[in-house]
């Protein structure tokens, strides 16, 4: 994993509790944004596969800690999400906010497909028409439209972590002189 | 990294089955609390949750002393009539209340407590999409007891699915994990009404395809499962139908609550 990977999931990750908290506070549930898929994606974004796996899955986890039931299913899903951008990124324009929109999408409906599935298979069961109306296409369409400027906010915030230490192979000591 | 780790893919995905696997074993436990990081961040979240209020309302009262002066005047003497119709109502009931209590003195008989209330502020939603919760300034400190019914003027909400000291978390009755037993008022058929049918949508499933039910019909909590007193109002039909193989009639009940607009409910039975 690159200092910039790491950054960036760092990053991610302290963000996640306070989006949850934004979410908690003032967004309504149904019909409003999931702020922790749009992290994730712009995480499996910014990393490859391998390292936006347990990234996808970290964020998720702190998804299913806040809420406290069916631990694991956010996480499993986030983890793919996140895998899907990472893979996404090899095969279109890495440049493209429409690329980016896209991948946005498709994880998005990739994660709730899955948490949707696992929480069936625990006897969890929710409508079809709530699930599609109520949660995946309000979900897919908000990442589309936030990941653009959340993938900005996470790397400049993750630059200005990266700047906080010295390149590697350097001692701080070294940096300054 | 590579020459360190050669099976990296490997170990990844071995440690996130393993994790996962292990995750939903431990949720499918019952809990008797929320778990220390839920409590914490219920805890975090409270001052924040009460700033968004505090900034909102304030936004809104600044809203509406900017709003048209002639609509507010208008409202102004339209509530001072509402105002003196209910001074005379207040009074009429209270007339009521006194020879209500005169009349049963007479009859011997004794007044029956409908239960202890304690009103409890909503400070929080669930934060998650897939279940629907509500989180109230009220805990074990001031009484509440677990799995305690919780309503509001319209009826039932739901019931308190964790208990923090200072905190708890109400299970609505629209979340998937709801199930509560219940009666059509009319005709007494018995059935069960489960959320998991979207924000404001229960499906009552009845335990007879022949159930009497029709659109219009109230359904109320039966008291059966002692999780619930009966007599409380779910909600009403608003479609019946009878779903493959046909064993059972299932009707889609609109709540009487307006789950989405609760700023305070009533926890029954402190």
């Amino acid at each position: 994993m690159s200092r910039r990977e790491g950054s960036i999931i760092a990053v991610a990750v302290l963000l996640a509790p306070l989006a949850k908290m934004v979410e908690f506070a003032a967004i309504p549930a149904i019909g409003g944004p999931d702020i922790l898929v749009c992290l994730a994606i712009c995480v499996g974004w910014s990393c490859d596969v391998w390292n936006a796996l347990p990234a996808g899955f970290a964020l998720g986890l702190i998804e299913d800690i806040v809420t406290g039931r069916a631990l694991g299913s956010r996480a499993v899903s986030l983890a793919l999400a996140a895998a899907l951008a990472a893979g996404m990124k090899r095969v279109v324009n890495p440049d493209s906010l429409s690329s980016k929109a896209l991948a946005a999408l498709c994880g998005t409906t990739l994660a709730d497909c899955v948490t949707w599935g696992i929480l069936a298979s625990m006897g969890i069961h929710i409508a079809t028409t709530h699930f599609l109306r109520g949660i995946l296409v309000p979900s897919a369409l908000w990442a589309a439209a936030l990941v653009g400027p959340l993938e900005f906010t996470v790397k400049r915030l993750a630059s200005a972590v990266q700047s906080v230490w010295p390149a590697p192979g350097r001692t701080g000591r070294e940096t300054a002189l | 990294m590579r020459r360190h780790f050669p099976y990296k893919k490997i170990i990844v995905l071995s440690v996130l089955v393993a994790a996962s696997v292990t995750l939903m074993n431990v949720s499918g436990k019952p809990q008797d609390g929320p778990s220390f990081w839920g409590s914490l961040f219920l805890r975090a979240s409270k001052p924040v949750s009460g700033v968004y209020t505090a900034v909102k309302s304030r936004l809104e009262v600044l809203g509406t002393a900017f709003a048209d002066k002639e609509a507010l005047s208008r409202q102004n003497k339209e509530l001072e009539a509402q105002l003196g119709r209910l001074r005379d109502l207040e009074s009429r009931l209270f007339e009521a209340e006194a020879e209500n209590e005169r009349l049963r003195d007479l009859l011997g008989i004794q007044e029956t407590s409908p239960g202890d209330y304690l009103v409890a502020e909503v400070y929080g939603r669930d934060p998650s999409k897939w279940f629907s919760s509500l989180s109230i300034a009220a805990g074990r400190e001031q009484g509440i007891q677990p799995d305690a019914a919780v309503v509001c003027q319209a009826g039932l909400v739901g019931r308190i699915l964790e208990l923090g000291d200072n905190v708890s978390t109400v299970l609505l009755l629209t979340d998937p994990e709801s199930g509560v037993g219940a009666v059509a008022q009319r005709s007494r058929d018995l059935g069960v009404v489960l959320g998991g049918g979207g924000p404001q949508t229960l499906i009552a499933r009845f335990f007879s395809k022949d159930a009497d039910v029709q659109v219009g019909d109230r359904i109320v909590t039966s008291g059966m499962g002692s999780k619930f007193p009966d007599g409380l109002l779910i909600g009403e039909v608003v479609s019946v139908s009878v779903p493959q193989p046909g064993l059972v009639k299932e009707a889609v009940v609109k709540p009487s609550a307006d789950f989405e607009h609760l700023e305070e409910v009533m926890v029954i039975g402190r």
